[in-house]
């Protein structure tokens, strides 16, 4: 118990020296061995997001196939507490009986959540990546990408098994522990 | 609880003719699952367990988890899944704690609003089953007597559970949720009425965490 908290107390203490190191020039990156994103994927863990000191904690299954995602936020106990759909026809989150439906899923979860979970680069962050065709700069410890900080652990696996995407006062987890 | 409290006072009165009534009660005395819930919810005023977790129902893949629980009447709980993540989900009667170690977060809840998100809070409540589900008998299967409760109000996240008894033993749970995954939970090393440290219902997240007002 003290040995992992003391385990914990390190990474903490390795997350904010990174914090520190952001204020350093940004490393060129390089842009070949680009990552493709796999044609189907599939992992389950938990999220926890904080936006200044309120939130939301589940669980979480998230399904990806050939263009077409699905999110679950699922109790501890497995019920599907809201479900997010992303194809080609749009975004949809079903919450019990209601659906809604937008353009994207960070403009749908900004308007039903309060905050916005950015998806479609979420598909290559996931895989501790940044997405393709958009500038990043590389920090110590992950990179920037469109106003989001990304870190993952561990660093440089493409099956992290923990997440950590900020920017200005929002926070949102993943802790990963099935990859498929 | 006053029906206990009645048996226990006639208990020290005439042992004897309650042990004859006992020996008189037939199985049939106990054989739905209904009687079986209310044998179990009277005589339990506290339990330890193991628990089995498997969630179904996408693509035939299915999703295991495990860990232990504790619970003392009224509305105390301690539910901790173990493998293969760490999640602490602790009802100490007044809030509810979920503690995920990996993410180095914690919220927090009004307990009352969260009841009905674990079947550790329905099963250490007093009557809540009663209250806020339709219960009926399923009869027998797999040597366990089973009821199907279903929510009087949509807002509980599952379209219904059954419960499945053995001797006033609580040993099986089926929960399925209003998009039909399934849970199923199996209960073992099963002790009723041990004493269990007021401590074990507390909890202070250590420093350092995340602490979110759900």
């Amino acid at each position: 118990m003290m040995r992992s908290r003391q385990g914990w107390a390190a990474i903490m203490m390795a997350l904010s020296v990174t914090a520190c190191s952001q204020l350093q020039p940004p490393t060129p990156h390089n842009t070949t061995g680009q990552f493709v994103l796999p044609k189907q994927f599939s992992l389950a863990g938990r999220i926890g997001v904080k936006l200044e000191n309120k939130g939301h904690y589940g669980n979480f299954d998230w399904q990806h196939d050939s263009g077409s995602d699905q999110l679950d936020i699922l109790s501890p106990l497995g019920q599907t507490v809201a479900r997010l759909s992303a194809d080609q026809n749009g975004v949809r989150l079903q919450q019990g009986e209601r659906i809604y439906e937008a353009a994207s899923a960070e403009e749908l979860t900004q308007k039903t959540l309060g905050w916005g979970l950015p998806l479609d680069n979420l598909r290559f962050w996931i895989h501790g990546q940044p997405a393709p065709h958009t500038a990043y700069q590389a920090t110590a410890s992950g990179f920037r990408q469109q106003g989001w900080l990304i870190e993952s652990e561990p660093q440089g696996s493409v099956h992290p098994q923990r997440i950590i995407l900020q920017r200005p006062q929002l926070d949102i987890r993943f802790a990963i522990h099935r990859w498929n | 609880m006053t029906v206990r409290f009645a048996l226990v006072k006639k208990s020290r009165r005439w042992p004897a003719l309650l042990a004859l009534m006992s020996l008189l009660a037939t199985p049939s005395a106990f054989a739905d699952g209904v009687a079986e819930l209310k044998r179990f919810v009277s005589e339990t005023q506290s339990l330890k367990a193991d628990f089995q977790q498997e969630v179904s129902g996408r693509d035939q893949k299915s999703e295991q988890a495990r860990g232990t629980l504790q619970l003392s009447r009224p509305g105390k709980f301690r539910w901790i899944y173990q493998k293969p993540y760490e999640q602490w989900i602790i009802g100490d009667g007044k809030r509810l704690w979920v503690y995920d170690r990996e993410l180095a977060q914690v919220t927090s809840r009004q307990l009352d609003e969260a009841l009905g998100s674990s079947p550790a809070a329905l099963l250490a409540g007093k009557n809540e089953i009663e209250r806020d589900y339709q219960l009926r008998n399923l009869g027998k299967a797999d040597g366990l007597e089973w009821l199907e409760a279903v929510p009087k109000t949509a807002e509980s996240g599952f379209r219904h559970f059954r419960m499945g008894f053995r001797t006033g033993n609580l040993i099986s749970m089926v929960l399925t949720d209003n998009f039909g995954q399934t849970t199923r939970l199996s209960f073992s090393n099963i002790k009723k009425n041990p004493a269990i440290e007021a401590g074990e219902f507390l909890f202070t997240p250590p420093k350092g965490v995340d602490v979110i007002q759900q």
